[in-house]
């Protein structure tokens, strides 16, 4: 079992192009209840107002947001696309889609990641500590929260 | 020299115990000396050849470390200074979690990684080097052996160990599984109990042979009648080495325990090349360096950094280093001084 995201699949396949995986949520509480994954949005595509070649740039943004980069995307690269109507062939990414019906926005990444410390740095390393049986999961929670509440207005004092 | 007898008459006479020029200085100052004194001459050449390197030390150690003191002084926000705050960012460092926590963390393994090398690396080098002073048979094989590591990349010496104590095909868990050992097999450096300790053994296998050859070369120059008159006395080898070597050895021991403290408190590539920027896993391998590292350049995750307090971080090292190392420096030479 390896945790990670549906960023590996690609580079996974680039390493082995033959290897055997699949994908899962992360189980539910209790059995019968949906498991629910987290989305983000982690890469955007921008032009800078002074460049001297404007014209080429927004001709090339343009190509990002079209049908023809989303499918190239999708199939080189094996993500999600956030343009509609590209088909999704790869098995394990049309898994990985069906689970993203059932999203909610990484707390982490849209909520905790724009001062020091991050969220993400310390749920990282907290993790470690408990996959190496040295914190609790409520410990985990504890020092995320603590940590965050040097900056987080509504942790402080918590 | 009839320009500098001239310029010295008319600046009056020379002091008597001023140092004769050296012949060089001399010989090379003539063409340009008209006008000045012999001494200033001297001085002239002095700056010349010092100039080089003091601009370039200025430029790449003095000005960074007195860059890193302003900018600690300062709020930052990305890579824009802000307004000035004081000592805001050291109060910050000291008494707010998680700053305060990883700080106390990363020195106490600063002080592991110290007394680990000092027993693993300097202690074996010390007993390699007495063996190697015997001349056994192969002694200049085994000397450039020992070395060999010392010159391998930074780079290679972590990509290499990191293959070796891979937890699935690594070679030291399958020799410990070939000898029967599998039992003690582990993930080295995936288990927070055993990171450290193996990182900085990694690092004592790739330096060891420097301070081989600097207590070797300590041995060696001990003269030959020292040895041969403890010897007639009756002495045994043990009270040879104890009593007449390891005292004429004080000054060689003096080098290797500052540079070993000076290393093992600025350690920052193998952890960083091996267990990356985090000091994983769960901050087992995190130091000083990794620490000022992440704060000042950010974090994998997201690249946000924190200027002000990274450079408080430098600036505490800067401090801990001169400091404990201008005293250990007194200290050692001391010993030395009663040793001898």
């Amino acid at each position: 079992m390896f945790m990670g995201g549906s960023w590996e699949i690609g580079f996974f396949k680039a390493q082995n192009k033959d290897l055997d995986f699949d994908v899962f949520a992360t189980p539910p509480l209790r059995g019968g209840q949906v498991p629910w994954v987290s989305s983000f949005n982690d890469g955007n595509y921008g032009i800078n107002a002074r460049t001297p070649s404007l014209d080429a740039a927004l001709k090339f943004i343009r190509f990002t947001a079209t049908r023809e980069f989303g499918q190239m995307f999708t199939d080189m690269l094996a993500q999600t696309s956030a343009v509609p109507g590209v088909v999704i062939t790869d098995p394990i990414l049309k898994h990985v889609q069906e689970m993203n019906r059932k999203a909610t926005p990484y707390m982490m990444l849209v909520g905790f990641r724009w001062q020091a410390p991050t969220g993400s740095t310390l749920l990282q390393s907290a993790l470690q500590g408990m996959m190496a049986g040295q914190m609790t999961p409520e410990q985990v929670g504890d020092e995320v929260t603590r940590g965050l509440s040097a900056w987080f207005e509504p942790f402080r004092g918590r | 020299m009839p320009g500098s007898n001239r310029s010295a008459a008319g600046s009056g006479p020379r002091r008597a115990e001023a140092p004769p020029p050296s012949v060089a200085l001399t010989r090379f100052a003539r063409p340009r000396s008209r006008g000045l004194t012999r001494r200033g001459s001297q001085r002239l050449w002095l700056v010349i050849f010092l100039a080089p390197a003091t601009a370039l030390f200025a430029l790449f150690t003095t000005y960074p470390i007195v860059s890193a003191l302003v900018y600690s002084l300062y709020r930052w926000e990305g890579i824009g200074r802000r307004e000035l705050v004081g000592l805001e960012n050291f109060v910050r460092l000291f008494t707010t979690f998680p700053y305060s926590q990883l700080l106390l963390n990363a020195f106490w393994h600063n002080v592991v990684v110290f007394v680990v090398t000092m027993l693993a690396q300097n202690v074996v080098a010390l007993g390699l080097a007495l063996l190697l002073a015997r001349g056994p048979w192969g002694a200049k094989v085994y000397r450039v052996i020992f070395f060999l590591p010392v010159t391998l990349s930074l780079i290679i010496v972590g990509f290499l160990w990191a293959l070796f104590l891979n937890p699935v095909f690594g070679i030291v868990n399958q020799l410990l599984a070939t000898l029967g050992l599998a039992a003690l097999a582990r993930p080295w450096l995936g288990d927070t109990h055993t990171a450290l300790v193996t990182l900085t053994l990694v690092n004592a296998w790739r330096w060891l042979g420097f301070p081989t050859i600097v207590f070797l070369a300590g041995i060696n120059a001990v003269p030959d009648e020292y040895l041969e008159a403890a010897r007639l006395d009756g002495a045994t080898e043990w009270q040879v080495t104890r009593h007449v070597v390891f005292p004429l050895l004080a000054s060689a021991v003096t080098i290797i325990v500052l540079l070993t403290f000076i290393g093992s408190f600025n350690w920052f590539e193998l952890p960083y090349i091996v267990q990356g920027v985090s000091g994983g896993p769960n901050r087992s391998t995190d130091v000083l360096g990794l620490f000022f590292y992440r704060m000042a350049f950010g974090e994998v995750d997201t690249g946000l950094q924190d200027i002000g307090v990274g450079s408080a971080i430098a600036v505490l090292m800067f401090i801990l280093l001169v400091t404990v190392s201008v005293f250990a420096a007194g200290w050692l030479r001391r010993r030395e001084v009663e040793l001898a």
